[in-house]
């Protein structure tokens, strides 16, 4: 019994001292950056900084190009594209030439960022069975800008195409008008030969037939010439539902198919019951492309010519200034790097001055030498987080959408991991030179594959092995999905993150040991 | 070479055999042998880069051994237990605490990392009154002079009461008085049956010591008490007289064939002379009988103790000269 309490009294006092040991680096640690008010002001109001003039400076808009735009001497577009071309966004027109020489000239000279030349017979081209070609010239050599130029490009040429089918689909409406009297000629022949076949006169119904057939084949042509800008709209129609209406080519189809039939009609026959039938069918079948017509009338020409549009719905409720959408990665970026650096410079400070010496010496152990720095380093670091995020909560308005617990969590997460990466390079790097060298190439890094400012997806599978390498790639994921769309942490990416701190920590520890061993 | 082995009756606390460490090809310790006692304040001298240092590092666990064993409370150094190191006190040669604490908190720091407990204020303030350091607490280390920074070391080596202290050159940079402090307050931790192995390029600080080991070259010369240091270097006790006239060539001829005379005589002018005895204390009865048998009137004859500068730049000159290593037992 007396053995047992010696032992539980001898084990309570190992741990008192393991503690005492461990709060030795958090006093000295935190007593030593207290004492460098300037450096805790650079901690603080650097990173801040950082972010407002960020925040301040980032405007996000749209790129305006300073626009020449070619007109050949003889264009027979000229008027259309001078009345168009200032509709355009993105383009700022500066001035109409008719020289492409004098244009690029001007481009060369950064006068100007875009020069269009535009075809001179464009219908002639069309006409000819080619493209009308409408030449972009730049001077970019950014992939993102060169890639803006083409988006223009396209959002330009699909204008144009946009605006030349709004015509040709008011030149159908008016001629809708026209055609439709050649329906009514149709309609009135074939209920002539509807009554003729119920009344048994199959000459007369033959004939009814015949003058049938040449409404049929003038409607035809009207309607192909005419409403040629609605067939793509009527192609859209799932052919194989049979609930599906069928479109005004398909009902002229129709009627060409009954009226095959009874052109086989026997005049000698003394019944035409199922002929009448069909010759009722074909009344339908013209009744409805009246109908269609009339509809046609009514529809406006810029629909048709652009039938399809998208509306875009953001399912998150806010509304994110791009700002707000780089905050959490800034913050990611940042903490990790005043962490990695305080962390980097820890262990090889401690070697360069011969506290190591001192260490191997004491009743201090790597473990509790790396635990005491880890926990000192932590709780400055969270008290730094503490205040930025404040401040660009606050100073910022940045939105948090998700709980602060889980924000919390994270960012304990992201440091703690921030700072066994720090260690890790602290106990590989000879010098204090070294080891923020090797913290510089981390933040370069991080700048470049931690997704802040490109997107992961937009890098190969083998470089974001790199990126799942940066703590800041966890930090930004899980602070944006906190922050910006207010959801949980991601439990499988947080415990990514933690184990790799953990690894990490192992690591530090391991070298750290074997530095405080005997040489 | 024989080991040199101590002793006062207390056990051993320190015992090293045949101690051999190289760095590369280079060997910084050669064959060192020794034991030190509980309770006896050993002093290190040697010139700088003979090893001193190493031969510390050796014993606190920080080198391992090339060849040759380090035995501490009977433990070797590299497996030394979290107990053993508390009760081991190691202040290093360089100052290597934190400039950018202040005194008291680097002294706080030292008592956590020996996991002494938090009521620690009284102490700490018994340390700082022990280094002169009172009144400077607030201080920031890099603000101080070097010695008070010397001082501050030594307290932090002290914090947790250790059995044994290892003091790597702990007066350089301090002035005299406060240097005899220092010794002082070594003395009385011996006298309370602390163990102190003390390294120093003051020779003149062997005699504080119980004992005294002499290095060069990464070799153990000579480890004694420093009266037989001083003995053994100059190889007999030093008698110096002075006649009242000058002496003539067969007087010194006589005086060399003297049987208590052992080497050679060293003349201070021509009537004044050094020679080296068996004991001094026999001696001077003889010489005096000496000179009345020879007609000499020797106005003036005393034993010669001779400072341990010269002792030390007499071993020094034996070891350039090639000379027999001094080998002590006990």
């Amino acid at each position: 019994m007396r053995k047992l309490v010696r032992r539980e009294s001898k084990l309570v006092n190992n741990l008192s001292e393991f503690l005492i040991r461990v709060s030795a680096f958090a006093r000295k640690e935190v007593a030593g950056i207290i004492r460098q008010p300037r450096l805790v002001a650079i901690l603080i109001l650097g990173p801040f900084l950082i972010l407002l003039i960020f925040g301040l400076g980032y405007t996000n808009q749209e790129r305006t190009l300073d626009t020449i735009i070619v007109i050949p001497a003889g264009s027979t577009i000229e008027e259309r594209i001078t009345g168009f071309a200032d509709r355009l966004r993105g383009v700022n027109l500066v001035d109409f030439v008719t020289s492409e020489a004098e244009a690029d000239r001007r481009l060369d000279n950064r006068e100007v960022d875009l020069v269009v030349v535009t075809p001179v017979d464009p219908l002639g081209d069309i006409r000819a069975g080619r493209h009308a070609t409408l030449e972009f010239h730049h001077h970019e050599i950014d992939p993102l800008e060169q890639l803006y130029v083409s988006t223009l490009e396209r959002a330009y040429i699909e204008a144009i195409n946009r605006e030349v089918l709004t015509v040709a689909a008011d030149r159908g409406k008016s001629q809708a008008g026209s055609i439709n009297e050649k329906v009514q000629d149709a309609l009135t022949d074939a209920k002539a030969l509807q009554l003729d076949l119920e009344r048994g006169n199959g000459p007369a119904a033959l004939r009814d037939l015949e003058a049938l057939a040449e409404d049929m084949q003038v409607l035809t042509f009207a309607l192909s010439d005419g409403l040629a800008a609605y067939e793509g709209v009527e192609s859209l129609e799932d052919e194989t539902n049979p609930d599906q209406p069928r479109s005004i080519f398909g009902n002229v189809a129709e009627v060409d198919r009954l009226m095959a039939s009874l052109a086989l009609l026997d005049e000698r026959q003394g019944s035409y019951a199922a002929e009448a039938e069909q010759a009722a069918a074909i009344v339908t079948e013209l009744t409805l492309i009246d109908l269609f017509l009339e509809e046609i009338q009514k529809l406006d020409s810029r629909i048709v010519a652009r039938p399809f549009e998208g509306v875009v719905s953001n399912l998150s409720g806010v509304e994110l200034g791009p700002i707000d959408f780089y905050v959490p990665g800034v913050i990611a970026l940042l903490l990790q790097h005043i962490a990695v650096s305080l962390a980097a410079l820890a262990i090889v400070r401690e070697m360069r001055g011969g506290s190591i010496e001192l260490f191997r010496a004491a009743p201090i152990s790597s473990f509790e030498t790396l635990l005491g720095k880890s926990i000192s380093y932590l709780v400055l670091t969270a008290i730094l987080a503490a205040i930025l995020t404040a401040l660009v909560i606050l100073g910022l308005t940045v939105p948090m959408l998700g709980s602060w617990a889980g924000y919390a969590v994270v960012i304990l997460a992201l440091l703690f991991t921030s700072l066994s990466l720090g260690f890790a390079l602290s106990v590989v790097s000879g010098t204090d030179t070294q080891a923020v060298q090797y913290s510089m190439i981390v933040l370069l890094a991080s700048i470049f594959f931690s997704g802040f400012f490109i997107a992961l997806h937009r890098l190969a599978g083998s470089v974001q092995l790199v990126s799942w390498l940066l703590p800041a790639t966890y930090g930004t994921f899980l602070l944006q999905d906190v922050m910006l769309r207010g959801l949980p942490v991601n439990p499988l990416v947080l415990i990514g993150l933690l184990l790799y701190g953990f690894i990490l920590f192992a690591i530090s520890w391991w070298r750290l040991r074997h530095k405080m061993a005997s040489v | 070479m024989e080991e040199a082995t101590l002793g006062t009756g207390n056990g051993k606390v320190i015992q090293v055999r045949d101690l051999v460490k190289q760095f590369g090809s280079v060997t910084a310790l050669d064959h060192i042998s020794l034991d030190i006692p509980q309770g006896a304040i050993f002093g290190f001298i040697g010139p700088s880069g003979c090893g001193k240092t190493t031969t510390v590092r050796c014993m606190i666990g920080n080198y391992r051994p090339t060849e040759g064993v380090v035995k501490v409370f009977g433990r070797t150094p590299d497996s030394f237990y979290l107990s053993d190191k508390k009760r081991i006190g190691y202040m290093p040669q360089l100052f290597i605490l934190y400039p950018e604490l202040s005194v008291w908190d680097n002294l706080n720091f030292a008592a956590s990392i020996y996991g002494y407990p938090l009521k620690r204020k009284a102490r700490l303030q018994e340390l700082l009154d022990l280094v002169e350091l009172s009144g400077h607490e607030k201080k920031l280390v890099r603000d101080i002079s070097g010695g008070m920074q010397r001082r501050l070391s030594l307290a932090t080596t002290l914090i947790h009461d250790p059995e044994l202290i290892f003091l790597d050159e702990p007066t350089a940079g301090i002035d005299p008085v406060l240097r005899r402090k220092f010794w002082d307050y070594f003395r009385r931790l011996r006298d309370e049956g602390h163990t102190l192995f003390v390294t120093t390029q003051y020779v003149g600080e062997a005699a504080y010591c119980d004992y005294v080991g002499v290095m060069a070259h990464g070799a153990l010369l000579m480890v004694e008490t420093p009266e037989d240091l001083r003995y053994k270097a100059m190889g007999g006790d030093i008698v110096q007289f002075h006649a009242s006239s000058a002496l003539n060539s067969k007087m010194i001829t006589d005086l060399r064939k003297l049987p208590f005379v052992s080497g050679e005589l060293a003349f201070l002018d021509s009537q004044s002379v050094q020679l080296i005895v068996e004991d001094a204390s026999t001696a001077i009865p003889r010489l005096l009988d000496w000179g009345e048998d020879e007609g000499i009137e020797i106005e003036a004859i005393n034993q010669h103790v001779p400072p341990f500068d010269d002792v030390f730049v007499k071993i020094m000159e034996d070891e350039k000269a090639g000379q027999k290593r001094v080998e002590i037992s006990e």
